[in-house]
Parts: C-alpha cells; sequence; structure tokens
C-alpha cells in the first residue's frame, strides 16, 4: 500500500471526475452495493460500460485480480490540491479496492471515499465510500475470460488500462491514482 | 549561490544513501517515462535499515534511480525497506505528484537480487528476482515492511 500525494491538480478535470461520482447516483440516493451500482450506471450520466474478452483462463484472471487489486488500488490517502486564480480546493481521498471471487464470476470493486469538506456528498456513502468502478471478469470457453467494466467515463482511464492489463496479463503495473481526472 | 545550495540542503530531509557496503547485492533497472511530452518522470528510492529486534526502521539515504541500472549494497542477514518514488511533474499548470511502492528485503549472505522498476504511461510496477547460482530468475513475492517479526 502506497501513500501518494498529489499537489495543484486542475481544478476542472477533477471536478469532472467527482461530477461523474455524484450523478451516477441520479436523484436518489447513492448507490450502497455494488449490485445498486451496476444498475445505476447504463442510467447514469458521465457514466459507462465496456466489454473485452482477454487470452487468458478465467481463474487465472481471478488470480491476478486478487494480487493486484489489493496491492494497486489500496490507497489510505490521496491528497488533491486545486487551485485557481480565484479557488482553492483540498481533497484528501481513500481507495479501498475488493476483490469477490466465484465459479461463475469474479468481482473487482473500487470505492473512494472523500474526506473532509472538500466534497459534499448529496447522500450517505456506502461503507468504504462511493463505488467507483466496479470489474466483472466471467468464463468462456476455450481458456478465455470477458471483462466487464462500470464506472465513469471520464477521469478514470488509468484505471480502466491497469484491470485491462490485469485481465490480459500483459501489464501488472499499478494505476498512478494521482492522474484520476487528468 | 553556495549559501543558498548549503541552505537547500539543510532545508531538505533526504540525505544520499553512502552505499559503501563491498557487496553490492541488489541490481535496479529502472525505466520511467511521462505519459506526455508536457510532463516528466524521475523516481528515487528511500532505503530504510530495519532493527531485527523491534521491526523499527531507520532512514539510510535516498537514490536517484536513472536509466542506468544502479548497483545497491544492503545489509544481508538484517532487513531492509526499500521505497520507490515515483514523482512525475507537469510543465504547464505546475502540477505534482507522487506514488510509492515498498518492498521489504532481508538477503542471505550470498543471495543476489534484481529489480526492474518502471513507470510507463501512468502504470508503476516494481518487480523483484532473486539472481539464483544456475543464473536463473526466479521471481519473489513483494513482501511488505508489516512482514517483519522481532525477534
Amino acid at each position: 500500500m502506497g501513500l501518494t500525494t498529489v499537489t495543484n491538480k486542475r481544478l476542472g478535470a477533477m471536478l469532472a471526475a467527482i461530477t461523474g461520482v455524484a450523478l451516477v447516483q441520479g436523484c436518489g440516493s447513492m448507490p450502497q452495493t455494488a449490485e445498486e451500482f451496476r444498475k445505476a450506471v447504463p442510467a447514469a450520466m458521465l457514466a459507462k460500460t465496456a466489454t473485452y474478452e482477454v487470452n487468458r483462463s478465467y481463474r487465472d484472471v481471478a488470480a491476478t485480480f486478487q494480487r493486484k487489486a489489493p496491492e494497486c488500488l489500496n490507497m489510505m490517502e490521496v491528497r488533491t490540491l486545486s487551485k485557481t486564480s480565484t479557488s482553492y480546493q483540498n481533497i484528501l481521498s481513500e481507495f479501498t479496492a475488493t476483490v469477490v471471487p466465484g465459479a461463475e464470476r469474479t468481482e473487482l470493486h473500487l470505492q473512494q471515499l472523500h474526506k473532509g469538506s472538500g466534497v459534499i456528498y448529496p447522500s450517505k456513502p456506502p461503507e468504504g465510500g462511493a463505488y467507483i468502478v466496479v470489474a466483472d471478469a466471467y468464463p468462456l470457453p476455450g481458456d478465455r475470460t470477458r471483462v466487464q467494466l462500470y464506472g465513469p467515463s471520464i477521469g478514470y482511464d488509468v484505471v480502466y488500462r491497469a484491470i485491462r492489463g490485469w485481465a490480459a496479463g500483459d501489464n501488472l503495473g499499478c494505476p498512478d491514482l494521482t492522474k484520476i481526472g487528468t | 549561490m553556495v549559501g543558498l545550495a548549503l541552505w537547500a540542503a539543510g532545508c531538505s530531509a533526504l540525505k544520499p544513501y553512502p552505499n559503501d557496503l563491498a557487496t553490492k547485492n541488489v541490481s535496479i533497472r529502472t525505466t520511467a517515462n511521462a505519459s506526455s511530452m508536457f510532463s516528466s518522470v524521475t523516481v528515487e528510492l528511500d532505503v530504510h535499515g530495519v532493527d531485527a529486534t523491534s521491526c523499527s526502521t531507520r532512514y539510510l539515504g535516498t537514490l536517484q534511480l536513472d536509466r542506468a541500472p544502479v548497483a545497491l549494497g544492503i545489509a544481508p542477514e538484517r532487513g531492509t525497506v526499500l521505497t520507490f518514488r515515483f514523482l512525475s511533474a507537469g510543465f504547464l499548470g505546475g502540477s505534482r505528484s507522487s506514488v510509492s511502492r515498498t518492498v521489504f528485503i532481508a538477503p542471505t549472505p550470498d543471495e543476489r537480487y534484481e529489480i526492474d522498476v518502471s513507470y510507463r504511461d501512468d502504470l508503476y510496477d516494481v518487480v523483484v528476482r532473486e539472481r539464483l547460482r544456475s543464473g536463473a530468475l526466479r521471481d519473489v513475492a513483494m513482501v511488505e515492511s508489516k512482514a517483519c517479526r522481532p525477534r
């Protein structure tokens, strides 16, 4: 688990990512479970679903998710400082990754909790923070695996690329979470 | 200018790692590429000695990891915590950020390690391998510093 610090990030890009999180909720309460998040994403603004397949066995993909997600995505503190000529913002975030293995599906959940007064939640977030990304791996015939992604349509490309690298097995690097929103 | 340099050195908490052990038992190769032409990435390594009886750590120094391989000597039989810090800087808007990976390593006197450090397209990785006597490389699972157990 790494301690990361961000300074002087572009305000607009970070607000876009945060807006993406907020708008997933719609006008109701924030998704409290991964399943509620999956159902909310297709209808939400600034959110997307995506699907791809990899030439790698489901067992290996699941094992990589279980190894890399806690190693790379459990971040205790990511601080973002954004400033313009007229405003200043200090956001402290905590990321939590959970992997739920199963015979039919392996789930990877990423939650983000903004601490302090830099971000105001319109409703109570779930334990561990708002669901940001959910990635589900499904077995396919011929030792292949399908991955279904749910999450913001902007600002989280580095996370999506890391997950794809883990699934394909060709890049086991960790996403630089300080680049979220850029 | 000399006064300014001394003032800057005194204000910084970092000091160069002496790397004065005769046996260099760790080889580090680094690849660091920024994701755009408007930013840069540098990699630094903080070396911390671990007290075997208490598992407390003591900062020993910092090395700059550039593209050339670095031969590092760390004390055998005692634990060492290596913290790899990836420092990004944007030329436009003055953005700065850092991420880090920490590895706990306790080599025996005849063990040799090779570490590949990379930062590419905003993805970073630290891979630790042991060079066996046969010449083959064996992957070593990343161990965090909390794995230390007091004797």
